[in-house]
C-alpha cells in the first residue's frame, strides 16, 4: 500500500507547496516508507524529484522544498509491483512528460495494457504497474480527446484497487483523481484544496473534508471541487457529504513522545473513556442482529483477529452464543456453507483491510448480514456493510495497532453484555458489576501503565537479546498472550509465539532450555491451578518466566523470575488492562534492539493488497 | 530550528554525600565517565539550544575553574557560588540573573545524550505548556522525584515515595523548562512542592524520554554510565599517537587516547574506553565496559572488568579488578583481588539482580576513595567500601561494609 497527495493552490495562497505535500507525506509514511516522490507543474513543464529510501532521506538528496509550482502531488511508497527503487518511485510519467501520476492500490491488468502501448510506441520507465495510467491517458490526448475525458476514459480501462491523483501540463490548476478500493479524501481550504490517502496528512491546513467513494471520478482547482460517477457521469450533490473533523493537529503529531507507538500505549486511558461515552443504540441493533442470526462468524486480520477471538469468547462465555472465528484472508474456507440469516461480524481497524473486505463481499454475496466494528467513519467496510459500531481510538499512526485494540474489546464487552441482557445468560447483578468495572477501565488502564512501565522497561533489558519467546495463557489467556506475541514480532523481530498454554507438553516445550523466556498470562478465572503447572513445567527446565499475575496472587510471585502485578478486576477485563503492558513490553524491546517501533519493516498500517 | 532565545541554570553544586568517597577529592560534575567529566555531558547538551546565557551555580573551586577553562569560550557562561544548602538555595541563588522569563533548569548530574535537551524544549513549545519535564521510566522510585501523568499532563509529582505507595516510574530526569513564577514559589516551598504548585495553577506537560539516562547519585552509578556510554559506540577511535604493541589483541569498538600505551599480549575486548597518557602492561585483560582514564596504569597480567578507574590510578601486576570503582591516585597492590557477587538478599539501592547462567546474581565490587593505598595481597569482599587516604598492609582481608 502507499500514501497519495496532491495540493492545488491560488498563488501566493500558500507558501512552498512543495514544502507543504513533503510534510504531508510524513504523516502518510505509516501507509509505506521504501521510496518518495513529488511532481508540481511549473511553467508548462512538469518537475518530478523522486527516489528511493525515507522521506527525510530522499529530501536530503534532492531538496522537495526547492520545487517550485502551485500544483504539486506526492507519494510515499510500498513496493508491490517492482522492488523499491528510482525508476519504480511515484510520480510516473508519460513519454511526453505532460501527464504525472501518483497511485494506490493495484491495477490487475497492466499487463495486457502496457503490450497494446509498447507496440504503439510508447516506452516505459518503471516495472510498475502505475505507470500504464500515464501512458494511456498520453495515447488519449494524443487522439484528440479533452483532458478530463481522457483521464475518466483511461479510468474506465483499468481493473483492479485504486486510488489515482493525475495532473496535467494542459491543465496546471487542477488535480484528477479516481478512487476504487483504496481510500481517497478531499480536504477543502480557502484558495486551496487537497486530495489524499488519509485525513492527518492534511490537517493542519484544514478540517473541512469529503470522503471519495467508489467508482467516483474528478478533479479539484483551488476553489472547486467536481466529483461525479464514473459510469453514469452524474455529478455528485457535495452539499451532503462535506464532514468536519474533530481531531487536532496536536493529536496526530507525537506531542512529547519519541514514537508515535509510545504515544498511541499512554493515549489508551483517553481513547476507551472515548469509545466508552460514544457507545449509543447501535449497541443494541447490533445485539439483534447477533441474537437473530443463525450461525456468527467473526473475520478479521492481524490484531483485529486477535480481537476476534476476544469476542467470540465474550459471546460464547457471556451471552451463550457461540461463534466461529477465521482469519479473514481464509474466508474461501468458510463462505461455501454460508446462508441467508447468517451474521457476519467484520473487525478492521482501518475498515480497508483487503482481505476483511473481500470476506464481507463474499458473505454479504450469499446474503449473509454483515455487522462491522471499525475506528475509521465511512471508510470501505463500513460503507458495505449493514451496520457499523464504531471505536473511537482517534488516528493511530504507529503502525503496529494499540489503542485501537483495546477499544476494540470495549465495544465487544458492551456488546455480549447488551446480548446477556436480551437473553437472560447472566444473572442482573452480574452485569451491572461488569458495567460499572467497564466504566472504571479507563482509570485503571492508567494507572496500571504508571505503575508498572518502568519494571517492564527492566524486562525489556532482560529479553532484548533472545532470539525466541513464548507466550502461553489458557482461556481468555489465549489471545492476549497470541496479541502480545504478535507485537514483539513486528516491531521487535524477535520471534515469538503464543499456544494455550495446555499445549505445551504436546511439543512446543521440546525448545525450552535455559534461560529461554516463557511469559504468562494469568488471569483470577478457573484456569489459574492448572497454568500454575504450566509454570511449573517450563521453571523445570530453566525457563526464564515471566508473568502478568493477578495482585494478591502471592504463590505466583514466588515462583516467577518476573512478576507484573495486574490489579484485580473480574478477569473478563484483563483483554483491555492486560494488553498495554505487553504493548510496552514490546516497544521498550525494539528501542533496546535499535529499531523504530513506528516503521516495522515489511508492514504497514493498512493492508490492501491481498 | 527554535524562535526562542533563553537562560540555562544548571545545578552543580553542594557536597555529593551518597558518591563519598569519590567525591572527597572532587566535586560530583567533574568525576569521569569514558573520558570525560559529568558536568560535560550536560553543557554538550545545553550548547545545542538556543541559549544568551548559560548560568552555573556550584560550590567548589575546581569545578568552577574547570568549566571557565574549558567552555567559556564556548557558551555564554556565568558562573556563581552557591550560597545555602539544597536544591532550593540553589536555585534562588541564580533567580537575579534569571530576570522575568522562561527558563531551562538542568541538574549538574545527568549522564544522557544532548537529544534530550533538544526533544524537552521542542516539546515545549509544541504543547504550548506552561511548563514541561523530562521523564523517563526507574525502578527504583524510592530515589528520584516521580510524576504522574494523565491525559498527557503531569499532575503531580513526589518526591523519593516509597516504592509500595508510588503510583507511577516516571522519573524526573532533570532537564525542565520552568516559568519565572516557579522562583516565587521556591521562596517559599520545597523545589517539588513549588512543582506541585506549578503543576495545579498552570499546564505541566510531559517529555517522555525512552533511551538509558543516569543520575550519578551512588559510585556504582558511574558504571551504568560507563556501560550506557561505551554502548553506544559505533566505530573505533583511536589516537594516531598511542602506542600500541602489534602484540596486541584488540576487538569491539574502542577509545584508545593520545599517549596511551598498549603492551605486548595485552587483550582488549571493546566496547572500552583508554585515557590520555595511561598504561596497559603485558598479558593484561580489559574487558567491556571498562573505563581506564588519564594517566593510570594497569601492571602486567592483571584483569580489569566493567569498572572504573578515575584518573592517575595505579593498578599494580597480577591483580584481578571487577565491578568496582577507584578514586582519584589511588594504588592498588600487586596480586590484589576484589570479589564481586553480593551476598544474596543484600539490596543496594538502585542495583538490581541480574541473570547469569540461569541464576539471579547481584554483582558490585569495591568502592575505593582517593589517594588509597591498597596493599599486595588484599582481597576485597564485594559491596566493600574504602575511605580516601586509608593504608592497607599487605594480605588485609577487607570485608563487606553496607555499601549504602
Amino acid at each position: 500500500m502507499c500514501g497519495i497527495v496532491g495540493v492545488t493552490c491560488l498563488p501566493g495562497k500558500l507558501e512552498n507547496p512543495a514544502k507543504i505535500i513533503r510534510k504531508c507525506l510524513e504523516r502518510l509514511e505509516y501507509r509505506g516508507y521504501d521510496s518518495v516522490g513529488l511532481a508540481s507543474i511549473f511553467k508548462n513543464r512538469i518537475i518530478v524529484r523522486k527516489g528511493k529510501g525515507k522521506i527525510h532521506e530522499v529530501h536530503k538528496k534532492l531538496n522537495f522544498d526547492g520545487m517550485p509550482g502551485n500544483t504539486v502531488i506526492g507519494h510515499t511508497r510500498w513496493a508491490t509491483h517492482g522492488a523499491p527503487s528510482d525508476n519504480n518511485a511515484h510520480p510516473h510519467l508519460d513519454c511526453g512528460s505532460m501527464v504525472a501520476i501518483v497511485h494506490n492500490g493495484i491495477i490487475k491488468n497492466y499487463l495486457e495494457l502496457k503490450e497494446k502501448l509498447i507496440l504503439k510506441g510508447h516506452i516505459f520507465r518503471s516495472e510498475t504497474d502505475t505507470e500504464v495510467v500515464a501512458h494511456l491517458i498520453e495515447e488519449y490526448l494524443n487522439e484528440g480527446l479533452e483532458p478530463y475525458t481522457a483521464f475518466k476514459k483511461t479510468i474506465k480501462e483499468i481493473k483492479g484497487s485504486y486510488a489515482i491523483a493525475a495532473i496535467l501540463v494542459s491543465e496546471p490548476d487542477k488535480i484528477f483523481f479516481a478512487k476504487k478500493d483504496s481510500p481517497l479524501i478531499i480536504g477543502i481550504g480557502e484558495g486551496y484544496n487537497f486530495v489524499a490517502s488519509d485525513i492527518p496528512a492534511f490537517l493542519d491546513y484544514t478540517r473541512k473534508i469529503i470522503v471519495v467513494r467508489d467508482y467516483e471520478v474528478g478533479y479539484i482547482t483551488p476553489t472547486r471541487v467536481f466529483i461525479e460517477d464514473l459510469f453514469e457521469e452524474k455529478p455528485v450533490d457535495l452539499s451532503r457529504r462535506f464532514r468536519i473533523i474533530s481531531w487536532t493537529a496536536e493529536m496526530a503529531a507525537k506531542a512529547g513522545y519519541p514514537h508515535y507507538m509510545l504515544k498511541e500505549i499512554h493515549e489508551q486511558p483517553r481513547a476507551l473513556r472515548e469509545t466508552i461515552n460514544g457507545l449509543s443504540s447501535e449497541i443494541y441493533e447490533a445485539a439483534k442482529m447477533v441474537i437473530e442470526a443463525r450461525r456468527v462468524f467473526i473475520a478479521a486480520a492481524g490484531t483485529s483477529f486477535h480481537a476476534g477471538l476476544v469476542l467470540d469468547y465474550y459471546l460464547n462465555s457471556l451471552a451463550g452464543i457461540p461463534s466461529i472465528p477465521l482469519i479473514a484472508s481464509e474466508y474461501n474456507k468458510y463462505c461455501k456453507s454460508v446462508k441467508p440469516g447468517d451474521l457476519l461480524i467484520a473487525i478492521s481497524q482501518s475498515g480497508e483491510t483487503i482481505d476483511t473486505l473481500m470476506a464481507v463481499r463474499e458473505f454479504k454475496k450469499r446474503e449473509a448480514k454483515i455487522l462491522t466494528i471499525s475506528n475509521v467513519i465511512d471508510s470501505a467496510i463500513p460503507r458495505e456493510s449493514h451496520l457499523t459500531v464504531y471505536t473511537r481510538a482517534g488516528p493511530e499512526i504507529g503502525v503496529a495497532a494499540t489503542k485501537t485494540f483495546t477499544t476494540q474489546v470495549v465495544v465487544e464487552l458492551a456488546l455480549a453484555l447488551k446480548i446477556a441482557e436480551e437473553q437472560g445468560s447472566l444473572g442482573k447483578n452480574e452485569i451491572r458489576g461488569l458495567k460499572a468495572q467497564l466504566e472504571h477501565v479507563p482509570k485503571v488502564v492508567e494507572k496500571t501503565i504508571m505503575k508498572h512501565e518502568a519494571y517492564v522497561n527492566s524486562i525489556a533489558e532482560t529479553i532484548h537479546l533472545k532470539k525466541s519467546m513464548y507466550y502461553l495463557g489458557r482461556g481468555l489467556g489465549v489471545p492476549i498472550a497470541m496479541e502480545g506475541a504478535l507485537k514483539l514480532k513486528e516491531i521487535a523481530y524477535i520471534h515469538a509465539e503464543a499456544y494455550p498454554a495446555g499445549e505445551s507438553k504436546h511439543g512446543p516445550i521440546a525448545l525450552i532450555e535455559k534461560d529461554f523466556p516463557v511469559l504468562f498470562i494469568v488471569l483470577s478465572d478457573e484456569n489459574s491451578e492448572n497454568i500454575l503447572g504450566n509454570i511449573m513445567e517450563m521453571k523445570a527446565r530453566n525457563a526464564l518466566t515471566i508473568g502478568l499475575i493477578p495482585e494478591d496472587f502471592k504463590k505466583f510471585e514466588e515462583i516467577l523470575d518476573y512478576s507484573i502485578k495486574m490489579p484485580t478486576h473480574n478477569y473478563i477485563l484483563a483483554p483491555i488492562t492486560y494488553t498495554p503492558i505487553l504493548q510496552l513490553l514490546a516497544y521498550y524491546t525494539a528501542v533496546k534492539r535499535g529499531y523504530d517501533p513506528d516503521k516495522p519493516r515489511n508492514l504497514a498500517k493498512t493492508v490492501t493488497v491481498e | 530550528m527554535f524562535h526562542y532565545r533563553l537562560k540555562a541554570v544548571v545545578l552543580a553544586g553542594g557536597k555529593g554525600e551518597r558518591l563519598k568517597p569519590l567525591t572527597d577529592c572532587v566535586p560530583k560534575s567533574m568525576v569521569r565517565i569514558v573520558g570525560k567529566p559529568v558536568i560535560d555531558y550536560v553543557l554538550e547538551g545545553l550548547r545545542k539550544l538556543p541559549l544568551d546565557e548559560v548560568i552555573i551555580v556550584l560550590s567548589h573551586r575546581k569545578l568552577a575553574k574547570y568549566v571557565e577553562d574549558k567552555w567559556s569560550n564556548i557558551m555564554p557562561l556565568t558562573i556563581v557560588y552557591q550560597r545555602g544548602e539544597g536544591i532550593e538555595s540553589a536555585i534562588l541563588t541564580a533567580k537575579e540573573l534569571l530576570g522575568k522569563q522562561m527558563f531551562i533548569l538542568a541538574y549538574g548530574d545527568i549522564v544522557i545524550s544532548p537529544k534530550a535537551y533538544v526533544r524537552t524544549l521542542e516539546t515545549h513549545i509544541n504543547s504550548g505548556a506552561d511548563a514541561s519535564i523530562l521523564l523517563s521510566p526507574k525502578l527504583d522510585v524510592e530515589s528520584y522525584g516521580i510524576a504522574y501523568v494523565s491525559e498527557n499532563k503531569i499532575v503531580n509529582v513526589k518526591e523519593k515515595p516509597l516504592p509500595e505507595k508510588a503510583e507511577s516510574t516516571l522519573a524526573i530526569a532533570g532537564i525542565f523548562v520552568l516559568p519565572p513564577t516557579f522562583l516565587d514559589y521556591v521562596e517559599e516551598n520545597s523545589f517539588t512542592d513549588a512543582l506541585n504548585i506549578l503543576a495545579e495553577k498552570t499546564t505541566m506537560a510531559p517529555c517522555f524520554w525512552e533511551d538509558w539516562w543516569v543520575d550519578i547519585g551512588y559510585p556504582w552509578d558511574i558504571l551504568k554510565a560507563n556501560e550506557y556510554v561505551l554502548k553506544d559506540l559505533k566505530y573505533s577511535q583511536i589516537s594516531s599517537n598511542a602506542m600500541i604493541s602489534s602484540k596486541a589483541v584488540i576487538e569491539g569498538p574502542v577509545i584508545i587516547d593520545d599517549n596511551a600505551e598498549i603492551n605486548h599480549y595485552a587483550v582488549i575486548k571493546g566496547p572500552v574506553y583508554i585515557g590520555k597518557n595511561s598504561f596497559v602492561g603485558d598479558h593484561c585483560l580489559i574487558r567491556k565496559y571498562a573505563s581506564v582514564e588519564e594517566n593510570t596504569i594497569v601492571g602486567a597480567f592483571s584483569e580489569v572488568k566493567y569498572s572504573s578507574m578515575q584518573p592517575s590510578v595505579t593498578v599494580s601486576s597480577h591483580s584481578y579488578v571487577g565491578d568496582s570503582v577507584i578514586g582519584e591516585y589511588s594504588v592498588i597492590g600487586p596480586h590484589t583481588v576484589t570479589l564481586n557477587i553480593l551476598p544474596t538478599g543484600v539490596k543496594v539501592s538502585r542495583l538490581h539482580p541480574i541473570r547469569i547462567r540461569g541464576k539471579m546474581v547481584t554483582k558490585l565490587g569495591a568502592i575505593i576513595g582517593c589517594n588509597v593505598y591498597i596493599g599486595a595481597n588484599n582481597v576485597l569482599y564485594a559491596g566493600s567500601v574504602v575511605e580516601s587516604n586509608t593504608r592497607t598492609r599487605p594480605h588485609t582481608i577487607i570485608t563487606y561494609r553496607e555499601a549504602s
